[in-house]
């Protein structure tokens, strides 16, 4: 049989199929990527975990945060999981999350977050630097339990999983919700029966109301925060008073330990400093500022001690005392806590000479080289400077610094040229040459505060530069020292030719001028030996010089900066500094004098 | 027509790539093996052409020295170097990146693999030739592996080539217990087959011989704490008489680093690749400079007389500058890392006597050292050989001495706190109170109370590709 091809028929049916193909084609829906991320974020992350956080999650619901953490922004959760919540709420006699009000619940979210993200990488010893919303510094720490060491945040809760990045910032997952402190620094203070002698002397002096502001009401703002380090009770029986009334008996002279020149008063004061200081904030700065206008304790850490008020004055140690870090970085509503081993008070004192010899750094000390005869040691190395007590403006070059030099001559040789334990620090500014510095900064030894004549001690270089003297510059305290000092400057700039350089007058004219002899001459004799400078031979006795540069009214026992600031120089002449002493007005400005040997020579 | 298309078509149908050799053009005679062997040789200085990664001797300078006392950093320290200075280690920290050993495992592991079957198609290639060439990959791998257990604790163990994509496999992590079995019985293997010399003085320091194995296996046997076995390798190279102590005078440091080659040497790196030191250590943007307790606590200079009396080693391994020198200042640098050296033998042999009760043995072999380096009464401690922990310290202050930068440090820190279940883990948390930024202090030493916290994490990308990987506890929480 013949089949007939219907051409009609078929070009029907291919019309149909291919609508039918058509159609099918359509209905599939096309896989396109509509999202240009698929990472979750806060709340996100959460609801994919139920088993963990559905607790959290309801109260981000029930506290109206969900949204916000569901947008995009930068921020780090601390997540309390499951179990965690199910403790907090049987502490607080709840059994589910709505027996909590909205507030209630927005205050516990807040304190578990940070506008930024913080990685486990940037946890410290103490405060992390963001605060909660909540208002409360966090803080981090690690401990060991069990064998095994974890992140601990505000000594409550352990990180048991930590850094999860999520698209908006980054979770922690803890095992305890974070509660903020409700005590205030008095009442965590009150509550410790350590501390009962300390609460009286706060509740007498004052500072107990001021302590105990809640952060809203404080009406300083500076005050926001406060840091009090303060003594056991034990601790101030070990130092001789075996309760209150016999450290009142002791500081308060006045009888009103109120008054703010009272010395219970300014004990009180002494231990206490605004900002929320925790260990490694203490250890990181040389001093803390405290209550009692300009004075400061000093801190240190040795090895893993942290010792307050550890100095040494005039070469004399005084021993300081250790924060005991077991009850320390305690936080509080308005601030933290720290408790030392020992009783420490402010020291009265009464301002002495310091006679500085700049290359007695604690860092050149250690080397071989140091006062070792024709030794030099780079101070700027591997691109920063070797000595904590020398800074400059910047680090311009990786090579051109301050050299620390000791002369090569034998003591006794018959050159001018020797300085005061044979060695100089010798640098060389500019105001012209990029690759130079323009001013440095040579940090002092403790000064007493109180008036002082400020004297360079420099050898004489034709090409030296000209600079100016500042202390603490930059700072509230800045004095900028009125009389520049010339390094091309020889003593006979004072007026005084070498005709007349043994004349009886000659110091007391130099004086008049500002300058004066600061190295020993062979009139002079310590221990059964003279001194070494010539006294007037001609170009010898005038190379090594004192130069006052003004007074400085140091108000703060402390160590301070002195700077030296370029206004001529053009990188080429070095100046060559010996020493810098600190005379109190009152005191002899000419003796003692120095000598290469070491010897210190008094007014004969 | 058709005969310009059939002699063209050889070429078309050909396969082989035109620009280089494949594997079975390639194992077919002894010289073929014997290059391979000298690959795993090359790749210990520079990573292949075309991968950017470190090489690995900077890996190992690194896993051995920043973790410790005796470097600090430079002007260009990385934030991710001074993390793992401050035990402050995330898991996405590159320095964690171990590609380059198992580059060389890789490298060892072909070598294994295919050697053997070069027999077949080399008559001239006799049985102790291919067991010189399985010691010295073996030895080798060894080597590889001794390095990441002591850095990452547990790794996977891969003992076959990876030539194709189907050999790629998912391995989850050995336990460092049987890491160290495997080494044992690799290096038992390679002892057999390992030459004594080949002859050559360049070639018995700078590719493995019976007494490098023995060497390895001296110290892996140290770190298992199986000290009569750790003797017993010390002995056999000691016995050899082929090996010395360089005299102190002035070509000592030239003979034994720059040099090379010297009696002094058991194995060194020694090929013609520059090492990287020259920037690591030596450049204005150097990474690492000698640490400041170098003067203080190490090297103390001789208090009466520093300038005539003095131990002939800190002058040679850095300079007034806390700069160090040990690898040259020359750029670029070719002194050659020295991997065991014969007083490693003498200070490990006194390491295992102090700890099995020889103490006056021990005590002795210290002492034969320091007078040959010339060593100074401010770092002579008066110890009584009875007393095993304080000989212990004592050791290890002269082995901080005699292999300062040699990246032995961390290891030898490790070795010691880690002995006696971690009965001496304060080593390790005095060395943080030291070593670490004052601000995590408190934490580092916390931190270090957790052995865990001792090994470096996995690096999170090797977390991805391999699925069986777990992560070391202490980096998840």
């Amino acid at each position: 049989m013949k089949v007939k091809l219907d051409i009609r028929n078929i070009t029907y049916l291919v019309i149909l199929s291919a609508f039918i193909v058509f159609v099918i084609n359509a209905c599939k829906r096309e896989s396109l990527t509509l999202s240009t991320t698929d990472d979750v974020n806060i709340t996100g992350f959460l609801e994919k975990n139920p088993d963990k956080f559905s607790l959290f999650t309801q109260i981000l619901e029930r506290s109206g945060t969900k949204g916000y953490l569901a947008a995009y922004g930068k921020y780090t959760m601390f997540t309390p999981d499951n179990n965690a919540v199910n403790d907090w709420l049987k502490s607080l006699n709840k059994t589910a999350v709505d027996q909590l009000s909205a507030a209630e619940l927005k205050d516990v979210v807040r304190f578990h977050v940070l506008p930024d993200t913080v990685a486990t990488g940037k946890f410290t010893d103490g405060k992390l630097t963001q605060i909660t919303l909540y208002g409360q510094y966090l803080q981090t720490g690690v401990i060991f339990k069990d064998g095994v060491s974890s992140f601990i945040i505000n000594k409550q809760a352990l990180i048991t999983q930590s850094n999860v990045r999520v698209g908006n910032g980054i979770i922690h997952v803890i095992d305890h919700v974070l509660i903020p402190s409700t005590k205030t620094l008095a009442a965590s203070i009150e509550a410790n029966n350590r501390y009962s002698i300390f609460t009286q002397a706060l509740k007498e002096t004052g500072f107990y109301d001021s302590l105990n502001y809640v952060q809203s009401a404080i009406p300083d703002t500076t005050r926001r925060f406060q840091t009090v380090i303060l003594e056991s009770d034990s601790a101030i029986q070990a130092a001789g008073f075996s309760n209150y009334a016999a450290l009142k008996a002791k500081l308060s002279k006045t009888g009103n330990p109120k008054s703010h020149t009272d010395s219970l008063w300014m004990y009180v004061a002494y231990h206490i400093s605004t900002g929320a200081s925790y260990t490694p904030d203490i250890v990181s700065s040389p001093s803390l500022s405290t209550l009692v206008p300009s004075e400061i304790v000093t801190t240190k850490l040795v090895g893993t001690k942290i010792l307050l008020n550890d100095d040494e004055f005039n070469g004399v140690i005084e021993p300081g005392v250790e924060v005991n870090r077991t009850f320390s970085n305690v936080t509080t509503s308005n601030g933290v806590l720290h408790e030392s081993k020992g009783f420490y008070k402010i020291k009265p004192r009464v301002p002495t000479g310091v006679f500085f010899d700049i290359g007695d750094q604690p860092e050149l000390k250690l080397l071989a080289a140091w006062r070792a005869p024709g030794q030099t040691i780079q101070l700027l190395q591997n691109g920063k400077l070797i000595t904590a007590g020398i800074r400059l403006d910047a680090y311009r070059s990786n090579t051109i610094g301050p050299v620390y030099a000791v002369s090569s001559t034998p003591i006794g040789a018959s050159d001018g040229r020797s300085y005061a334990n044979r060695d100089v620090i010798q640098f060389n500014p500019t105001t012209s040459n990029t690759a130079r510095s323009i001013w440095m900064e040579i940090r002092t030894p403790m000064l007493v505060k109180g008036k002082y004549k400020v004297w360079i001690c420099y050898t004489y270089n034709g090409s030296g530069p000209l600079t100016q003297v500042g202390v603490d510059v930059g700072t509230t305290q800045e004095q900028l020292l009125p009389n520049l000092v010339d390094f091309a400057q020889t003593l006979a700039s004072s007026g005084v030719p070498t005709a007349n350089a043994a004349l009886p007058s000659a110091d007391g004219l130099m004086l008049t001028n500002g300058f004066k002899r600061y190295m020993a001459t062979t009139a002079e004799v310590s221990n059964g030996v003279n001194g070494l400078q010539p006294i007037s031979q001609n170009n010898l006795w005038s190379v090594m010089v004192g130069k006052l540069a003004g007074v400085v009214d140091i108000k703060t026992t402390d160590k301070h900066w002195v700077r030296f600031t370029t206004l001529r120089g053009n990188g080429s002449g070095i100046m060559n500094m010996d020493m810098i002493h600190f005379i109190p007005i009152d005191d002899d400005q000419n003796y003692p004098r120095f000598s290469p040997s070491g010897l210190i020579y008094k007014r004969p | 027509m058709m005969l310009v298309m059939s002699s063209s078509c050889n070429k078309w149908l050909d396969l082989q790539p035109r620009d280089g050799i494949t594997r079975q053009e390639f194992w077919k005679t002894k010289e073929d093996v014997l290059a391979a062997v000298s690959g795993c040789y090359t790749s210990l200085l520079a990573p292949p052409p075309g991968i950017g990664d470190k090489s690995l001797l900077e890996y190992m300078f690194m896993y051995g020295e920043l973790r410790a006392d005796m470097i600090a950093g430079g002007p260009s320290i990385t934030t991710e170097e001074t993390d793992i200075i401050n035990v402050n280690i995330a898991q996405d920290n590159t320095t964690a990146r171990w590609a380059a050993f198992y580059r060389t495992i890789n490298y060892c592991n072909t070598v294994l693999d295919f050697a053997p079957g070069v027999k077949a198609t080399d008559p001239t290639f006799t049985d102790a030739a291919l067991n010189g060439y399985v010691a010295e990959a073996l030895t080798l791998r060894s080597l590889m592996y001794f390095y990441l257990l002591r850095t990452f604790r547990d790794v996977p163990l891969k003992l076959t080539a990876t030539v194709k994509d189907t050999d790629l496999q998912d391995l989850p992590k050995t336990k460092q217990a049987d890491i160290l079995k495997q080494i044992v019985a690799d290096l038992k293997k390679a002892e057999q087959g390992a030459v004594t010399t080949y002859g050559n003085t360049r070639f018995d320091k700078g590719r493995v011989t019976k007494f490098t194995v023995n060497a390895l296996l001296a110290d892996v046997y140290l770190w298992m704490e199986d000290y009569p076995n750790c003797i017993t390798e010390c002995n056999k190279i000691i016995n050899s008489q082929r090996f010395a102590l360089v005299g102190a005078g002035s070509g000592w440091y030239n003979n034994v680093f720059f040099k090379g080659s010297s009696i002094e040497t058991i194995f060194e790196f020694d090929q013609a690749i520059e090492n990287p030191f020259y920037t690591l250590l030596v450049n204005t943007r150097r990474r690492f400079i000698g640490s400041p307790f170098l003067s203080t606590e190490i090297f103390i200079p001789d208090d009466v007389d520093p300038d005539n009396n003095y131990d002939i080693r800190p002058g040679s391994y850095y300079n007034a500058a806390f700069t160090i020198q040990k690898y040259g200042t020359e750029n670029p640098s070719y002194v050659k890392w020295q991997a065991y050296r014969y007083s490693d033998i003498m200070m490990i042999k006194a390491e295992a006597l102090a700890l099995t009760g020889g103490g006056v043995e021990a005590l002795a072999l210290v002492d034969e050292l320091r007078l040959r380096r010339n060593a100074v009464n401010a770092t002579k401690v008066t110890v009584d050989p009875s007393e095993t922990e304080a000989l212990c310290d004592y050791i290890l202050a002269e082995r901080a001495r005699e292999f300062a930068f040699e990246g032995k440090r961390w290891f030898d820190l490790l070795r010691h706190a880690k002995r006696n279940n971690y009965s001496r883990i304060d080593i390790l948390l005095d060395l943080a109170a030291k070593t670490v930024s004052p601000t995590l202090q408190q934490s580092a030493i916390t931190k270090f109370r957790d052995p865990n916290s001792h090994y470096l994490p996995i690096y999170q990308s090797e977390l991805f590709t391999d699925p069986n990987l777990v992560q070391n506890p202490f980096y998840t929480k």
